[in-house]
């Protein structure tokens, strides 16, 4: 059974993202806290959107969007 | 969950009130057939509203009814006390009641059920709750009830989710998985990118020189997506329909090679028929027409025939005897007469007729020498007395006449030889040929009572052909003209299948070409950072929904192998093939799971025996409980394991080994046999080799005796502690 | 056809009238539906067929009966000479060697001095006659023994009754 931690660490680790961007040293105990601070798009996107999954029960897509979004374009 | 006692009362053939106390681990229930094991096991699937509609039917007992006057009402409950963990102080009743009614007419009318419950808390304070249906749910969540028992052998395949209907595995192991989780953060990551993807298209829209040929992309594109959605909906009411469609075409087909067994039956019977007919031509009992016909009334007649040819023979020849000493006496006769005038006519010296004939001729008497001519004395004495002698001769020649007049003995002659041709061989043989009528009779009839009984069986066999769907020969006719109809329906639906997945098919190569052509304006629009963050949305969407998919399949992977450990256990030393269980697409689009049965090479295990296929349903009972065992070690709960009759074409070994594995297992296990019990002149008896077997409870169902299997009222079963 | 045979068929041998009812009548078919007659039991055809049915009883078991006064005997007037020819297209055979078999059986059986009938001292009709009374004393002597067994017997049906009582008889 997955954590939110462990579910982050199998997506940025998943071949389906492989040389898409590179793979943090600290992978195996990166926390969802770390990868939203992270400068990747991809990491601190998938850090941020599973924050606020984990966050809130009823999360809403478009407030999620929203704030990946605004994420993104201070990253890219 | 455990259950420490279950209580029941009226239900069925537990008349009155019944108690049963269980421990936390291994509960064994001992009866034979017929004697209320499977009664106890619906009663608790009852209780844990598991019974399919049509068994919720006639749960009261009928000895119960029987003793109520008209107007009188009666109650039937089973309950549970069940404790979240062994040894806990807090513990709850469920139960389940119906309350039943005589009516005037004498008939039954039931009242609605009730699930009540009861908590007594760890002050032991009692509460009593209306809701008994939540609260089970709470103690004993549906989808671990739902895989928690095995009906005996009968049941219907619990893991058949063919046709999309049954998701209960699925859920099950939605529940082993944080799959709910990852369903829902799997739609939330695909609208994020789905809306990343509309921003950038709306941009795109705006800016794209080619608005108008962009908006007509996006709208073909869209207009085709729904189309998608509407043909996959279609899709999906198509494959239900077609499933139905295959279940009423296999029920059909049943009764169809039915329709050419019965085909066959009849003509068997048929042709046994004429059989009978030309072999009763061979039996012939006209044995008062035989006597005379076949001449067996000459039977005995041998000594007859004898007797006359010897009474015959002696007859000709005293005939004979008869004649000749007659013949003898007319010559002798003749002779005498002869004699007689010779010698009186003659003395001493005086010559014979024949000399005297002589002396005339030659004109001598020969007496006395002297000659006699003709005219002389001499001569004319000697004529003279020649004369005489002949005239006294001829006056004294009598006929003698003959002795016999006539000739009936001879005449008889060539007709008793002919007789005697025409019958002869026929005497000796009567005895034979009467025997050989006899086994020509015995022999024929019984050919033809065999035929006869044939012929029964064939027509019991068409009957029971007939009885055994509810349905008359005439009846007949008119399924087959139904499944003629489903047979084209179900081409014509599996026809539509193929359409609208092709269309489907080409509708996504039609997306793909419009996503490209699209994507081309989107890049060349110039909104890089929407391209981009969709780009990486889109990447993360796709990563998360493997992820969730691969976290699934883990714990199918799991339950596999724990399943495949048990398998071999019940079934060591012997080939057994694997247990697969896996993810499949349905053409919804959604995700079913199915368990199959292969050989080690993958393929599925064809015809595996019932021993079998029983043994793959426990294993993934047995896995299913254990995963649960684990998931919620944290709580330490687990929930019982119910089997009924689970062993039943289970050899001894197999027996043995699967009742050891079961101890070895942790968590409480219910399980009713009909293994070490024996039933001899209606006596039931509890074998030895049960002491062996260590369990914590155990009880010896049986009927009290005596019964009479027809009338349900004075069926009964009791329930003794061993 | 030898001449004592000739007159020997010419004869119509006579039985005690009191086995017109009880053994005649219900034994022979005589003329009504042969099937409704054998479901009762009247398994012979002809009056004939049943008289030489008693004969060879009598004459297997060597038993003679002398028949009552005349008054008390009957006929059925039918030749010896005709008995046994049946119509071609009867299920039966022709079965005219029995007139024979009972001649024969009746020359074995009868004292008759048959020199003194050849050198015509007694008359061949006399001589015959007596043969006849044979044919009719045994067929006497079977019937009565027959209707001693009839009474016994548990089945009215039982075709092989008859046929048995013959095989029985030399026992």
């Amino acid at each position: 059974m997955s954590t939110n931690n462990e579910l982050l660490r199998k997506i940025l680790k998943h071949p389906e993202l492989d040389g898409m961007f590179e793979i943090p040293k600290n992978i195996d105990k990166l926390t969802i806290s770390e990868a939203r601070v992270s400068d990747d798009p991809y990491v601190s996107a998938s850090g941020e959107i599973l924050y606020q999954l984990s966050q809130n029960k009823n999360v809403n897509s478009n407030s999620v969007y929203t704030t990946v979004q605004q994420l993104l374009k201070t990253k890219l | 969950m455990i259950i420490n006692k279950i209580a029941l009362k009226n239900y069925q053939c537990y008349y009155g009130e019944t108690e049963i106390v269980l421990g936390k681990d291994l509960n064994i229930l001992l009866g034979a057939n017929g004697e209320g094991k499977t009664k106890l096991f619906e009663a608790i699937m009852w209780v844990l509203d598991m019974l399919n509609k049509n068994q919720e039917y006639s749960v009261a007992s009928a000895k119960a009814f029987d003793e109520l006057e008209v107007g009188e009402s009666g109650t039937t409950s089973v309950a549970l006390y069940v404790t979240r963990e062994a040894g806990d102080r807090e513990n709850y009743t469920v139960i389940k009641e119906k309350r039943f009614v005589k009516k005037p007419n004498g008939g039954i009318r039931y009242s609605e059920v009730e699930y009540r419950a009861e908590h007594e808390n760890l002050a032991g304070e009692r509460n009593f709750i209306s809701d008994g249906k939540s609260i089970l749910n709470d103690l004993f969540p549906y989808e671990y009830r739902q895989y928690s028992n095995f009906e005996g052998e009968e049941a219907l395949d619990i893991f058949d989710t063919s046709g999309g209907g049954d998701d209960s595995l699925v859920n099950l192991i939605k529940l082993f998985s944080n799959a709910e989780k990852n369903e829902k953060y799997d739609k939330i990551f695909k609208e994020i990118y789905l809306k990343a993807k509309a921003a950038e298209e709306k941009a795109a829209k705006s800016n794209s020189k080619n608005e108008r040929e962009y908006k007509r992309l996006i709208g073909e594109r869209d207009s085709k997506l729904r189309t998608i959605v509407q043909k996959r909906e279609l899709l999906s009411d198509t494959q239900k329909e077609l499933a139905q469609l295959s279940k009423r075409i296999s029920e059909c087909e049943k009764i169809v090679d039915n329709n050419e067994e019965f085909n066959t039956l009849n003509e068997r019977i048929k042709s046994r028929e004429e059989k009978i007919k030309k072999k009763s031509l061979n039996i012939s009992t006209r044995y008062v027409d035989f006597l005379f016909d076949r001449k067996w009334i000459l039977m005995h007649y041998r000594e007859v025939l004898d007797g006359f040819n010897k009474k015959y023979d002696i007859l000709e020849k005293d005939r004979r005897d008869a004649e000749r000493s007659h013949i003898q006496k007319q010559a002798a006769a003749k002779a005498l007469v002869i004699a007689r005038h010779d010698f009186t006519a003659l003395a001493v010296n005086v010559p014979d007729r024949a000399t005297m004939q002589e002396m005339l001729d030659e004109e001598v008497c020969k007496v006395c020498s002297r000659p006699a001519e003709k005219g002389s004395e001499a001569y004319e004495f000697m004529k003279s007395k020649l004369e005489a002698l002949i005239k006294d001769i001829e006056q004294t020649d009598e006929e003698i006449p003959e002795l016999f007049k006539f000739n009936y003995l001879a005449e008889l002659r060539n007709e008793r030889v002919l007789f005697e041709e025409r019958v002869t061989s026929d005497i000796d043989s009567t005895a034979d040929d009467i025997k050989r009528q006899f086994t020509i009779n015995t022999s024929t009839a019984r050919e033809i009572k065999e035929l006869q009984e044939e012929i029964e069986d064939f027509v019991a066999k068409k009957s029971e052909l007939v009885g055994s769907k509810g349905k008359t020969e005439d009846t007949y006719a008119s399924i087959i003209a139904d499944y003629m109809e489903w047979v084209n329906q179900r081409s014509a639906k599996e026809g539509h299948l193929k359409m609208f997945t092709s269309d489907i098919e080409n509708l996504n190569a039609d997306i793909g070409d419009l996503e490209s052509k699209i994507e081309k304006i989107n890049a060349s629009s110039g909104n890089d950072f929407l391209s981009l963050s969709k780009k990486i949305l889109h990447a993360l969407s796709q990563t998360f929904e493997k992820v969730k998919n691969e976290e699934f399949d883990k714990i199918l992977k799991d339950l596999e192998s724990r399943a495949n450990k048990i398998f071999e256990e019940i079934n060591v030393e012997s080939f057994q093939g694997k247990i697969r269980v896996e993810r499949y697409k349905l053409v919804s689009g959604r995700y079913s799971v199915r368990v199959e049965h292969v050989l080690h090479d993958g393929n599925r295990f064809m015809n595996p025996n019932q021993s079998l296929k029983t043994s793959v349903n426990i294993a993934i009972i047995m896995a299913v409980s254990e995963m649960a065992q684990s998931k919620e070690e944290e709580s330490n709960n687990s929930y019982p394991l119910i089997f009924d009759a689970p062993i039943s074409s289970f050899d001894k070994d197999k027996s043995s080994q699967f009742l050891n594995m079961l101890n070895s297992i942790p968590g409480q296990k219910i399980i009713m046999l009909k293994d070490f019990v024996s039933k001899e002149k209606g006596i039931v008896k509890v074998m030895d080799e049960f002491d062996s077997l260590s369990c914590d409870s155990s009880y010896l169902l049986s009927l009290k005796r005596p019964f009479n299997k027809e009338d349900l009222t004075t069926i009964e079963t009791q329930v003794r502690k061993l | 056809m030898s001449s004592v045979f000739r007159k020997f068929g010419s004869k119509s041998p006579s039985y005690n009238k009191k086995y017109k009812e009880t053994l005649f009548e219900r034994f022979t078919i005589q003329g009504g539906s042969t099937e409704k007659k054998i479901s009762h039991g009247a398994f012979f055809e002809t009056n004939y067929e049943f008289l030489l049915y008693g004969f060879f009883l009598g004459l297997y078991q060597n038993n003679r009966l002398e028949l009552p006064v005349k008054s008390e005997q009957t006929s059925f007037r039918h030749e010896i000479e005709n008995w046994g020819s049946k119509k071609r297209t009867d299920l039966r055979k022709d079965f005219k060697y029995v007139q024979f078999a009972l001649f024969e059986a009746a020359f074995l059986n009868t004292e008759i001095d048959w020199l003194e009938v050849e050198s015509g001292d007694v008359s061949i009709d006399s001589a015959v006659n007596k043969l006849i009374t044979t044919v009719e004393e045994y067929a006497n002597a079977g019937f009565e023994y027959l209707l001693e067994k009839v009474e016994e017997r548990t089945s009215t049906t039982d075709e092989m009754f008859f046929l048995r009582l013959i095989t029985d008889a030399k026992k």
